[in-house]
């Protein structure tokens, strides 16, 4: 790439010089973020779930740092307190959803095929099915534990093709649709297909970013890895169980956090041992009571839309 | 790669501004990628003729420029009239 192009005129007059008597050149300025189809659809999620009070929790990690089997753990104790549901990204199968169902947590598995990440079409298109697929049992927030554990309700990996293949044209609209069946559900978890890098540049529409790294994937990550981490609004480290077989350095892990992220609260855990579960609970009630959205993502979006009426 | 992705979101709007403006061709396409937009402009750069294939800016050059931080921005496109 020329590190010496500036601005649209270089190339302009480049092309001029180049033809003379071409047909007449014009530069159309346009200054916009190419975020912004993505943003447009994620702003729509996100006065959706303020309009009902939901809290969105959006999970990301690399592949098998243990989300499933975290949230497998601490939604059952939750939901008693939150009614709440679970969307779960992967690209093929519907073994995630299955897993929560299984622990009684209402679920939908969205499969992306090959994309490497959910974006906030994906996440709004799985807003309505879970609607029509009455996922949470059409609870109204009292019949949450029967959200269909025969796994009809989290949806066979194949049955998603159809939706979530094709590219939507427009944003999807969340105000048409009544979503009975999301009826008093306060909490949304949604879990990011793994991966450290694509899920952290999309905005999904949620309230709060959760980070989770294992213990064995290194003390560096944060710093190869650094748009998820400064992003986060939670950083969980898992499998703290694991700690006694590593060279592990909590330390250096900490100051490798806070060089990316200076306020996310860390918390250690493990599903294996209950270490830091607890904890875990109370920052997420934290981050329900502070009632501050994570806006680090959107700040330099939101100025760059000087050309957004549409044709 | 989620460039490809961003590169399909890149065309369509482009396509959309082009048929708003009644442009017969699309000369360049200008964008800024700043270092920590978690974009990366060689994935980029190598996605948007997959993305433009088939379209009116199957020809159009990409050029790209890099910002300081995290920008991720369509600039501007050169194009000609009818
Ligand atoms: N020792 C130990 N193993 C864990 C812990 N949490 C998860 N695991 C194991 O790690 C593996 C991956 O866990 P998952 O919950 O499937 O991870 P994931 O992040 O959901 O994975 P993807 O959805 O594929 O990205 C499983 O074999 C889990 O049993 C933990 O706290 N301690
Ligand atoms: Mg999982």
């Amino acid at each position: 790439m020329d590190k010496k192009f500036s601005g649209n005129k270089p190339l302009l007059f480049q092309l001029s010089a180049m033809a003379p008597h071409a047909p007449v050149q014009r530069v159309i300025s346009v200054e916009e973020s190419i975020f912004q189809k993505n943003q447009d659809q994620a702003k729509k999620n996100r006065e959706f779930f303020d309009r009902r009070g939901m809290k969105v929790f959006n999970v990301m990690s690399s592949p098998g740092s243990g989300k499933t089997a975290l949230l497998a753990k601490i939604l059952p104790r939750l939901m008693g307190r939150h009614p709440l549901c679970a969307v779960i990204g992967d690209q093929e199968t519907s073994l995630d959803a299955d897993r929560l169902q299984k622990a009684g947590v209402p679920s939908l598995q969205i499969n992306t095929h090959s994309a490497c990440h959910l974006d906030a079409d994906r996440v709004a298109r799985a807003l309505a099915k879970i609607d029509a697929r009455g996922v949470c049992g059409g609870a109204g927030g009292t019949d949450l534990g029967g959200g269909g554990a025969d796994g009809a309700a989290s949806g066979g990996g194949g049955a998603d093709g159809a939706a979530s293949g094709g590219r939507a044209r427009e944003t999807t609209d969340l105000g048409s649709a009544a979503h009975a069946d999301l009826q008093g559900i306060e909490w949304l978890f949604i879990e990011n297909v793994g991966n450290l890098v694509c899920p952290a540049v999309f905005d999904l529409g949620e309230s709060f970013k959760i980070a989770l790294l294992s213990v064995t994937e290194g003390e560096e990550k944060p710093l190869k890895y650094p748009v998820l981490f400064q992003d986060a609004d939670l950083i969980v480290i898992s499998k703290s169980d694991l700690l006694p077989y590593l060279d592990f350095d909590r330390q250096l892990l900490l100051k490798n956090v806070r060089v990316q992220n200076k306020k996310a609260p860390l918390v250690f855990c493990s599903v294996k041992s209950g270490e830091g579960l607890d904890e875990l609970m109370g920052q997420l009630e934290d981050l329900n009571s502070a009632n501050i959205s994570t806006t680090k993502n959107h700040a330099f979006l939101e100025r760059e839309t000087l050309t957004m009426e549409k044709p | 790669m989620h460039e490809l992705s961003l590169a399909l979101d890149l065309v369509e709007r482009a396509l959309i501004i082009a048929q708003r403006e009644k442009v017969q061709q699309v000369r360049g396409i200008n964008v800024l990628i700043g270092p920590d937009s978690g974009v990366d402009p060689e994935a980029f750069a190598f996605a948007f003729p997959e993305a433009a294939h088939d379209t009116l800016l199957a020809k159009t050059e990409l050029r790209i420029q890099r910002g300081t931080g995290r920008e991720f921005q369509f600039q501007s496109m050169v194009v000609e009239d009818v």
